[in-house]
């Protein structure tokens, strides 16, 4: 006969004969019910019976084979009010000030709560795992073992091995791929050439742009290859590769091509760059992977010319022509040409660049030209540039230029906390209008996100800065929580803020 | 002593999470033209968008609020500053001699106490008078109920006939509406029990076992019900409980209670029939356990003084019933110095006290406990294992194993959770000085 769960789940009607007792000792209770006359309720005085004995009976089980336990934490565990602050990180807008509490951690030799730990490991980003592991501590290495999918955690930039690169998604692929090119540059090119054949196109460009890292002589036999790649974006990325290798064939001969169209014309009181067009697109041009068409609305001879001047490392001409960046700049703006030439130099910006030319761009190419570049397009230009300038420079180009338009909104996610609150005081004063009225672009995250460069002893002039009639506008507020927050962070570690 | 609270104990007093978030924005110094203390009140002075400052007053001990603001919520925003900003810094609060308008709703307050006492006096003393009128509406709804019960009865008796395969397809309203039958029939507890029998009807894997358990418990609910005029007054209590009679918390707190140290070990909220139902477990030195419920209206829930990780001593009354553990704190619970735990650390003790529970009354259904156990990881389900290798399930419902693994680094850990025959269900990790909510 069926056992009482069987009986119930086909319904009384449909039972023929009484249901087993499960066990001996209910035999008795069993054979009391009424299982004649009234079969529902024998089987639900059943049931009641049954959970009762089966719920004071319940046995224990057997475990899993005991795991090794943590060691000891050697640092001490953030203070409860650190830990506050952490979960307010977690909780909401205030999620960019994350890796600065996992910095100050480790200024303050502390670990994370382990409390917190499987939190952050679900939700730290790629870019913030570093910091992270710098104060996951002892266990949170210990955890990482127990977790598949947070051994990223013994090592954070994922050690290069033959296994991701042959089995991995796309972008575990190239993640490898580029550690690979720090660790071994040739055997990461050797990988690469293994595989090139039945790379997708898109998959091609990307790795190619890997061979930055370690990038020799030793590569120029696969780049020379690529500058016949059937897609523009590997052909490119070739060109760009090769002309930073001062010693290839392909620099030296885009040199010799550029010596022959600018020319220094010296007279009594200024100097000035001009440039002879050439007269057809040479053939061997192709080969080296120069583009015959010009986009739609540009001069064909002028796209010539920028393309070429365009792979040439500007320091080149700074040491031919024995000018500093300033006035290479100041040479190009005296000429007809100097629009053409100061695109060129910005694309040619990764090349190798005399110091100070970011510098001296800037004006000319994001606040001169009418009408000037915005929106995306001058947040990428101001990406180009200050990657470029070490931090007191692009500090000080923010601070000049930061207050036409809503320029500074594009320079403050590049800039690290001011050295000094001079430094940081007339920054803020470019952002003060737009935080004041909420018009920021990017709105609160973007405010958040700025809150970032400023030190908090700032606050009150920010306060004062941002104060209007009707109250703080949204973005305002957020931007002073997250002072406040920074400062709060700061107190709860124990260090000066 | 002033009371002292942590910034875990403060957010949890918060009545959204909107607040908590605006609260957590003014418990900065910064924010304040004026902070001060002295012995059980917090006061200072809050900017916000008016001419004047707000003046934001706590009295420590309940605690209560007072806040010049015209938000509705409440706590407001201000008050939660305060008491959060007091519970990450209490440096940043001087002591001092208090302003006028805290005097004036000190003694306000104390005004309200001794009106609140006089009336309760004067309820008692007019109780006589319409003790006529209230057996009559007791007799009328006993008589509701009692068609409730019937109801039920023939309904439950309808799906053990046709088979429980053919409800665990039946959808949200099935079981809604018998619920809702019930709570017409003034019945309550019986619809939360279908509620939870719904629940149950899942069709998972291994849920007829969970479920038929909840029928046949039902069912013996009723069928005492039946026999009630023959039982004691202690059953006749416990099961007027399960159906959802209220007890007069007023005359309950004419008895005497039993004055221990208790420790608040896990809270948790839950909405019902636009009422917030805060239920919180503490547990004395010695072992014993108390659920204490606060009901307050989900528009406006209000703070308790129990918070999770406090160690009190208070006057509980436990409600009537067999071996009961529903209990109500007579009188304001006062600050005390961490206790021990009273852990189990063997599953068998944690198995043997639940038989022994069930043996006396079979209609507790979950036993609360607080256990040191390791947890442990099992392919993809988690165990709380004792030193002698012994385990216990985790229910499923958590969503806090890898929590509970890192706090415990491999070794036991203190846990307070409810155990049912079939699973422990974690509800926070416990330690001498506080409770993390594992819900």
């Amino acid at each position: 006969m069926a056992t009482v769960h069987q009986a119930l789940l086909l319904g009384s009607s449909r039972l023929a004969g009484v249901p087993d007792a499960p066990h001996p000792i209910l035999a008795a209770a069993w054979s009391a019910l009424d299982w004649q006359g009234a079969p529902e309720t024998a089987l639900l005085d059943a049931a009641a019976l049954v959970a009762t004995v089966r719920c004071a009976g319940a046995r224990a089980g057997a475990g899993p084979a005991e795991r090794p336990r943590a060691q000891e934490e050697t640092r001490r565990v953030a203070p409860a009010p650190a830990a506050a602050l952490l979960q307010q990180l977690l909780a909401d807008e205030m999620r960019p000030l994350l890796p600065e509490w996992l910095d100050l951690a480790a200024r303050a030799g502390c670990v994370i709560p382990p409390f917190h730990l499987p939190r952050l490991f679900r939700e730290v980003s790629r870019a913030e795992r570093a910091a992270f592991v710098a104060v996951a501590g002892v266990r949170g290495a210990w955890l990482a073992a127990q977790h598949p999918e947070w051994a990223w955690l013994a090592n954070p930039d994922e050690a290069p091995s033959l296994g991701i690169w042959e089995t991995g998604t796309p972008a575990q692929r190239l993640t490898c791929l580029a550690a690979a090119r720090r660790v071994d540059p040739a055997q990461a090119r050797a990988w690469l050439e293994q595989t090139w054949a039945d790379e997708t196109p898109d998959f091609r460009a990307a790795a190619l742009g890997t061979l930055e890292h370690g990038l020799s002589r030793d590569d120029e036999p696969l780049l020379v290859r690529c500058l016949a790649d059937r897609r523009r974006e590997t052909r490119q990325q070739a060109q760009l590769l090769l002309a930073r290798l001062p010693g290839s064939a392909f620099a030296r001969r885009m040199r010799e091509r550029a010596g022959s169209i600018l020319t220094l014309k010296r007279g009594l009181l200024s100097r000035q760059l001009e440039i002879a067009l050439p007269p057809a697109f040479d053939p061997s041009w192709k080969s080296d992977g120069l583009e015959e068409k010009p986009p739609a609305g540009t001069g064909e001879k002028a796209f010539w010319v920028q393309q070429i001047l365009a792979l040439v490392p500007v320091a080149h001409w700074s040491e031919t022509l024995g000018l500093t960046a300033a006035d290479l700049v100041k040479a190009a703006q005296k000429g007809e040409w100097g629009a053409l030439l100061v695109e060129a130099w910005l694309r040619a910006l990764p090349l190798g660049a005399p110091a100070g030319l970011a510098a001296a761009l800037f004006e000319p190419v994001l606040v001169a030209p009418s009408p000037p570049p915005t929106g995306t397009r001058a947040a990428e230009i101001i990406g180009q540039m200050f990657a470029g300038c070490d931090e007191a420079e692009r500090w000080k180009l923010t601070a000049k230029f930061g207050g036409d338009r809503w320029l500074a909104w594009w320079c403050v996610p590049h800039l690290r906390a001011a050295s000094s609150p001079d430094e940081g005081r007339a920054v803020l004063q470019h952002l003060s209008l737009a935080l004041r009225d909420g018009t920021a672009p990017g709105g609160t995250p973007a405010a958040v996100a700025a809150a970032r460069a400023f030190p908090p002893d700032l606050r009150d002039e920010a306060a004062r800065l941002l104060e209007r009639e009707s109250g703080l506008s949204k973005p305002a507020e957020y931007f002073l929580q997250a002072l406040d927050l920074r400062a709060a962070m700061r107190a709860a570690f124990g260090l000066p803020s | 002593m002033a009371r002292s609270w942590t910034p875990e104990q403060a957010a949890s007093l918060a009545p959204d999470a909107a607040s908590l978030k605006a609260g957590q924005g003014l418990s900065s110094a910064r924010k304040w033209t004026l902070l001060a203390r002295d012995e059980s009140f917090l006061w200072g002075l809050a900017q916000g968008s008016g001419k004047d400052p707000y003046q934001v007053q706590i009295d420590l001990e309940e605690p209560a609020f007072k806040c010049s603001c015209p938000s509705r919520k409440f706590p407001c925003k201000h008050g939660l500053g305060l008491l959060l900003l007091y519970a990450g810094s209490p440096v940043s609060l001087p002591t001092g001699a208090r302003p006028d308008w805290v005097n004036e709703w000190v003694a306000k307050r104390a005004e309200r106490a001794v009106k609140k006492e006089e009336r309760a006096q004067q309820a008692a003393d007019d109780r006589p008078v319409d003790a006529a009128a209230q057996a009559k509406r007791r007799e009328k709804r006993a008589a509701n109920i009692d068609q409730g019960v019937a109801l039920l009865e023939s309904w439950l008796a309808d799906i053990v006939r046709q088979g429980i395969a053919a409800v665990a397809a039946s959808g949200y309203k099935f079981w809604d509406d018998a619920a809702r039958r019930l709570v017409d029939a003034q019945a309550p507890g019986l619809a939360r029990n279908v509620r939870v029998l719904g629940s149950m009807a899942t069709g998972r894997a291994g849920w007829e076992e969970r479920f038929a358990a909840g029928l046949g418990r039902l069912h013996l609910l009723l069928a005492a019900h039946r026999r009630r005029a023959v039982l004691s007054p202690e059953w006749q209590a416990e099961i007027d409980g399960h159906l959802g009679w209220t007890v007069d918390q007023d005359e309950l707190r004419q008895r005497a209670g039993c004055t221990r140290r208790w420790f608040a070990a896990a809270q948790s909220m839950r909405e019902e029939e636009r009422l917030v139902v805060r239920t919180t477990l503490v547990f004395s030195e010695a072992g014993e356990v108390a659920r204490i419920l606060e009901f307050s209206h989900a528009s406006q829930a209000s703070a308790s003084p129990l918070v999770a990780g406090r160690w009190f001593e208070g006057e509980l009354v436990f409600f009537p019933g067999i071996e009961p553990t529903r209990a109500l704190v007579k009188g304001a619970p006062r600050d005390v110095a961490a206790g021990e735990l009273p852990c189990l650390e063997r599953i068998d003790d944690i198995l043997t006290r639940h038989a022994a529970r069930l043996s006396t009354n079979p209609f507790a259904a979950e036993s609360p406990a607080l256990v040191r156990l390791t947890p442990r990881r099992d392919g993809e389900r988690w165990l709380l294992a004792d030193a002698t290798g012994a385990t216990l399930p985790v229910a499923e419902s958590c969503a806090r194993g890898w929590e509970m693994l890192a706090c415990s680094g491999g070794e036991p850990i203190g846990l307070c959770g409810v155990w049912d025959g079939f699973a422990f269900e974690p509800l926070s990790i416990v330690e001498a000085g506080g409770a993390l909510a594992l819900t």
